[in-house]
């Protein structure tokens, strides 16, 4: 990544977080998932990677940083989430075929689109025999895709196939709480499991609820509490 | 000049923005040379709106810098040549992926097989092939990026080559694994080969999808340039004979388009099903298909059905893909799969045991190309928990992809999809009935439900109207003879196991 970064004015990219890291995924049960896919990263190995798994596994965020470090590998790659740019239709992937990664993420958005999917074909064609890397993300394995082109169904059956499973409760706190640590907040496990209930456990979200607590509680120099959390969010 | 001043912007503009932004949006651009002024084009309105919405401040600030006072327009490609940006090599990056206008056979072979981008089954693929992804028209000066020079074919024995033939070399047929399912195209491709141009043409390859069409047809390829380093064969994806015309169209140059693909000896159009509806492109196809075998030139094609079965082509075009030899590839059988399992793993260094490739190949029986994925997924567990390939690892490694499986192929999915077929009612398949129009389909039903599923024979008695074990068991023999003899039965058991497993 480089280090020097455009003028505010300049909106950043959409929905991208380029803070996206490995470091930042608790894998728990997907330990051996998030492993198998760093090491397709590092060796390069392989064209195809399709992760999915119910929303809130971090498939999303995953591919987010996959990508940044591809880029750190000296590679250029981007992140395109289908949800954003489904309506500009399939010539959204035109001249994406330049990067050396793509990873598309929301996959289950085309199931009943065939120029979509027929798009994401030729495309597909285009990255796998220049040797690019494709990553895919969403929510149901290439199996259970609802896809009206075979073609690519079976297309996206050919590669590295990895499924994420949701966290246990339990899991879920740790997270909460890991998540706060590393972000230089303390908060308990009351407090985590309260976050989580009125998140109703999207975890996405979380992080963006982190910002405002760790901005009010640096302000107020409080500690994070049920009432303090109440207090702050507007709960 | 704006060229430039659009590398000075560029490099500016990549110091100054996250990669991910400046790969996204920026890279793609490409300076409209024969403009005046400073005019990006960008590959898709997409990407023009963004720029325009959220970079084009900030670029024209940047030209600015550079001494350019003028306002800057961006537009989007339409048959203009691409160049310029594309060449820009970012600094850090060391794959060897090129941008695509020029990357020429040679270095495209590079790039597949480039250590940063090895796949691990990047050496002969059962049924992947390789797309032509770059234009072919290197005959026509307008269609051709000017920075390219006249293209040479990959390797010295096609050095007098004078087209890109795209033909991917991994694809023979030494690689290609035989079975009974693909005998009769294999044999018929080879005939091709050794007899370009001649009885067989066009060669019209069908068959569902990953099942090795494109291995066949690139086979064909490599062994005509194999026997004769001079010949001009091309192999490309309908999308890209499409694209090519069009873009001849665009840039006036139709003449050399139908020149150039009218002098080719040998032209190989993969998935000629896109064609569908596509009229302008059929039109041109139809004369240049003509045109070729008048000349003794071949033809090959592949689809993914019989051509008189392509929707929305024209009647004159199904009628003359009949005129040659029409062959299909059948879903490989538990011995081919095994072999292709074995024969993969062998290519990405791997002890695959046998009977842990048996059990892969039970379980996944569609096409190769989820075989390839199974496979992959049980390689890359291998590698990373550093685990000996078994039967029980294999089944450990694909158990969310087993589970999905079964539970799609269920003995009630079964018996709604054999009803549908033979136009019977599900309820047909429980009764007491033993007229042979609802016994047959009932015996086929209970062999599938065999084959395709984990239930014992009691189970499946049970689930058709409690009937006992002895008669699934009848049924299953019944029918494993039926395919033997009955040709009918052969075809119709075939459709519904590819029905029932993609």
């Amino acid at each position: 990544m480089s280090s020097g970064r455009i003028s505010p004015q300049i909106p950043l990219h959409m929905s991208f977080r380029e803070d996206a890291v490995f470091e930042d995924y608790l894998p728990g049960q997907n330990a051996v998932a998030v492993g198998m896919l760093r090491q397709s990263l590092a060796n390069l190995s392989e064209h195809l990677v399709f992760l999915w798994g119910a929303k809130g596994c971090g498939v999303s965020h995953l591919l987010q940083a996959s990508v940044n470090d591809l880029q750190l590998q000296g590679l250029d790659a981007a992140y395109l989430p289908l949800s954003e740019c489904y309506d500009f239709g399939p010539e959204a992937l035109e001249g994406l075929d330049v990067l050396d990664a793509v990873a598309i993420d929301d996959i289950d958005m085309i199931a009943d689109n065939p120029e979509w999917a027929e798009g994401l074909f030729h495309f597909y064609n285009r990255m796998r025999d220049s040797g690019r890397l494709i990553l895919v993300g969403g929510q149901c394995s290439p199996l259970q895709m609802t896809l009206t082109l075979a073609d690519l169904k079976s297309r996206l059956s050919s590669g590295l196939t990895l499924q994420l499973v949701a966290m246990s409760d339990e899991e879920r706190t740790d997270w909460v709480v890991w998540k706060g640590r590393k972000r230089g907040l303390v908060i308990e496990r009351d407090v985590a499991e309260f976050l989580i209930l009125r998140h109703n456990q999207n975890m996405h979200e979380m992080v963006n609820t982190f910002d405002l607590l760790d901005e009010a509680s640096l302000a107020e120099q409080r500690r994070l509490t049920i009432p303090f959390v109440k207090q702050v969010l507007g709960w | 000049m704006q060229d430039a001043l659009w590398q000075q912007c560029l490099e500016q503009l990549r110091s100054e923005l996250p990669s991910h932004q400046f790969n996204t949006w920026l890279r793609p651009l490409s300076v409209d040379a024969d403009a005046n002024g400073l005019v990006l084009l960008a590959p898709n309105r997409f990407i023009a709106n963004w720029v325009k919405d959220k970079y084009r401040k900030r670029i024209e600030t940047v030209a600015e810098q550079f001494g350019y006072q003028d306002t800057i327009a961006i537009e989007i490609i339409s048959g203009k040549p691409r160049r310029a940006a594309r060449t820009v090599e970012a600094p850090k990056r060391t794959a060897a992926a090129k941008p695509a206008e020029v990357v020429t056979a040679q270095t495209r072979s590079v790039a597949v097989n480039s250590p940063r981008h090895r796949d691990l089954f990047d050496t002969p693929s059962a049924n992947e092939g390789a797309v032509a992804n770059q234009p072919v028209i290197d005959d026509v000066p307008q269609a051709k990026p000017k920075d390219v020079s006249v293209v040479q074919t990959t390797g010295s024995k096609r050095g007098r080559n004078k087209v890109q033939s795209y033909l991917n070399p991994t694809f023979t047929f030494k690689s290609f694994v035989e079975g009974k399912s693909n005998q009769l195209a294999l044999a018929a491709s080879q005939q091709v080969a050794e007899n370009s141009g001649g009885a067989y043409n066009p060669l019209f390859i069908y068959g569902g999808v990953g099942l090795g069409k494109t291995h066949l047809m690139q086979a064909i390829g490599n062994e005509i340039v194999e026997q004769n380093p001079s010949a001009k064969v091309v192999y490309l994806h309908s999308e890209r004979f499409v694209a090519d015309m069009v873009k001849a169209l665009q840039l006036n140059a139709i003449a050399e388009f139908k020149k150039f693909y009218r002098s080719l000896d040998a032209l190989l159009i993969d998935d000629i099903q896109f064609f569908a509806k596509k009229d302008r492109s059929q039109e041109e196809f139809f004369h240049t298909f003509n045109a070729l075998l008048e000349g003794n030139q071949q033809v090959i094609l592949t689809c993914d059905r019989f051509p008189k079965e392509i929707d929305g082509l024209e009647d004159r075009l199904k009628s003359r893909f009949g005129w040659g030899l029409t062959v299909s590839v059948e879903p490989p059988d538990l011995e081919t799969r095994v072999a292709i399992l074995m024969k993969k793993a062998e290519q990405a260094k791997i002890n695959l045991p046998a009977d842990a490739a048996f059990f892969i190949a039970q379980r996944i029986r569609s096409n190769v190309r989820e075989l390839e994925g199974a496979l992959k997924r049980v390689i890359a567990n291998s590698q990373f928990t550093g685990s000996a390939i078994n039967t029980s690892f294999v089944k450990e490694s694909l158990k969310d992809l087993l589970a999905l499986q079964d539970k799609q192929v269920s003995i009630e999915n079964i018996q709604r999809t054999v009803a549908e077929y033979f136009k019977i009612k599900i309820s047909d398949l429980y009764s007491k009935r033993r007229s042979r129009s609802i016994a047959r389909p009932r015996q086929v039903a209970m062999a599938l439900s065999k084959e395709l599923t984990q239930h014992s024979l009691p189970e499946i008695g049970d689930a058709f109207g409690g009937r006992d074990h002895t008669t699934v068991l009848h049924a299953c023999r019944k029918v494993k003879e039926l395919r033997e003899t009955n040709q009918d039965i052969r075809e119709d058991y075939s459709n519904l196991l590819r029905t029932l497993t993609t």
